[in-house]
């Protein structure tokens, strides 16, 4: 395995190094929100769920071995907390409004009032489509299509954070993708072509999967 | 030699894994004399496009990584032994730290038990006038779980004399004492029920304008909410909104809720007895 490239950090904050701990965190502290945010679909959620990861990422800091690298256990970890984070959400209601269309605290009607006009909508518009195909995916298909697409991780490494074996995440990969191609499609509505394995848009969001060993 | 998959499921896991770089030579032999394959590959790879083209999220109101880093400074935590935050940190990274206890032993957490007795005792009348001045809002004093919990443990005498202790503390509290009771937020099975419970009590305050008056307690009024609601530490320029006791699956814990003016509540749950942060997290 090649060295990995946090390794002196990790062993560093390991050991009490503040700013190590620091550096380390504000390293990855981005991935980690991107990779919650497309998971939960939500801001507020995508919050919750990175301050839960990195707090479990201090935690956890004295019990990991290196046997995997750094990123590995973050993703691993990053993602439990997501699952979390939709297990819970499961129990609260639905909002009615997406987050970013409704006034925050900082950005009162930020996403409405976008200076770039027309295009800034259509960029809402777009962002919301995509929220609404990745929260159609069953959650496995969208950890896997979100760690390749949008993390990056090669195969072998998703397998090593979801604790599935190279296949499932091959498979989960494609037929992600193929869920997510036919609700992108030109009509937007997922009628782009029939499909066995798309699930039904009103049948209601199987059960958040359990979480992973750490 | 790789046979051509059939299948949809096949056809599509061999075009997505050769987008990835995943596919092996002879399935790359397979893709690359395919049409319908390459025309897979193409529809993936806007999948993949469209993803990648997402723009990044906004960050987040709140620096995650200033709460992670409170945590680890916190008694038992990875920073621990380390040397203090810098003079000049910002003011809002002090938002979780509380002074955890655990490792201290059994006797430190009898003697918790009995300074928050004692607190108690002699803090009720201020905290009573606070009361009277807002409408609902209060903190409650889980002393009798807390001697249940010490005669759980066996402590034998030292339970018994908590128990005189709680009964004395009891009639020092009854003015107020219904108030008090009134933010026990009672029993939960996880911490995921207890943050609902928080939530609705939010919502509540929110809905009812006679309710929605908040209690600035500082930190004498705070110390009597529980042994260690007093330590948690508050950003400047923020109010607490509620402070409350509750149990977890038989766990004791303090609630306190705080936020800046116009700005989101951040729920702190903690271990009654270690003081331990359990969850810090905006609402």
């Amino acid at each position: 395995m090649a060295v990995d490239p946090d390794q002196d950090l990790v062993e560093a904050a390991q050991a009490g190094d503040a700013s190590a701990l620091e550096a380390l965190l504000r390293r990855h502290h981005d991935r980690v929100h991107l990779l919650c945010r497309r998971l939960t679909g939500s801001d507020a959620d995508a919050l919750d769920a990175t301050q839960e990861a990195l707090i479990a990422v201090v935690r956890g800091l004295p019990r990991f071995d290196g046997r995997s690298r750094f990123t590995t256990w973050l993703h691993r970890v990053a993602t439990n907390a997501c699952l979390d984070e939709l297990r819970r959400r499961r129990r609260r209601p639905l909002p009615g409004i997406p987050d970013d269309a409704v006034d925050d605290d900082e950005h009162p009607h930020r996403a409405l009032a976008d200076p770039r006009g027309e295009e800034g909508l259509q960029s809402v518009a777009d962002r919301l489509l995509l929220d609404d195909a990745l929260a159609e995916l069953p959650v496995e298909f969208r950890a896997a299509v979100v760690l390749r697409d949008v993390c990056d991780l090669d195969y072998a490494e998703i397998a090593a954070v979801l604790e599935v074996p190279p296949g499932t995440v091959r498979s989960r990969i494609a037929r992600g993708r193929r869920l997510l191609a036919r609700r992108l499609g030109p009509d937007g509505t997922g009628n782009q072509e029939a499909g066995t394995d798309r699930p039904s848009t009103t049948a209601p969001e199987p059960p958040t999967p359990p979480r992973i060993a750490p | 030699m790789t046979d051509a998959p059939r299948t949809d499921d096949e056809r599509d896991e061999l075009a997505s894994a050769y987008l990835d770089g995943e596919a092996t030579p002879a399935e790359r032999a397979l893709v690359e004399g395919d049409p319908d394959l390459q025309a897979r590959v193409a529809a993936m790879a806007e999948v993949r496009a469209s993803l990648q083209a997402a723009p990044a999220p906004a960050p987040p109101a709140t620096d995650p990584v200033a709460a992670a880093l409170d945590a680890a400074r916190a008694p038992g935590g990875l920073l621990a032994s380390a040397e203090p935050r810098p003079a000049d940190a910002p003011e809002e990274a002090a938002v979780v730290p509380l002074a955890a206890r655990r490792g201290e032993g059994r006797r430190l957490r009898y003697l918790a038990v009995a300074a928050a007795v004692v607190v108690a005792a002699l803090a009720v009348p201020l905290l009573g006038r606070v009361l009277d001045q807002a409408d609902d809002q209060a903190a409650s004093i889980d002393v009798a779980g807390r001697a249940d919990d010490a005669r759980a443990d066996g402590a034998g005498e030292a339970a018994d004399t908590l128990a005189e202790a709680d009964a004395d503390a009891g009639a020092a509290l009854s003015p107020g004492a219904s108030q008090l009771a009134a933010t026990d937020l009672g029993a939960h099975p996880d911490l995921d029920a207890l943050l609902d419970a928080v939530d609705a009590r939010l919502q509540a305050q929110e809905v009812d304008a006679g309710a929605a008056s908040t209690v600035a307690i500082d930190g004498a009024t705070t110390t009597t909410a529980a042994a260690c609601a007093g330590e948690v530490e508050v950003p400047a320029g923020h109010e607490v909104t509620l402070t409350a006791t509750a149990t977890v699956d038989g766990v004791g814990v303090v609630v306190v809720v705080h936020r800046a003016p116009a700005g989101r509540p951040t729920v702190v749950v903690a271990d009654a007895e270690t003081c331990e942060v359990l969850s810090a997290r905006p609402r």
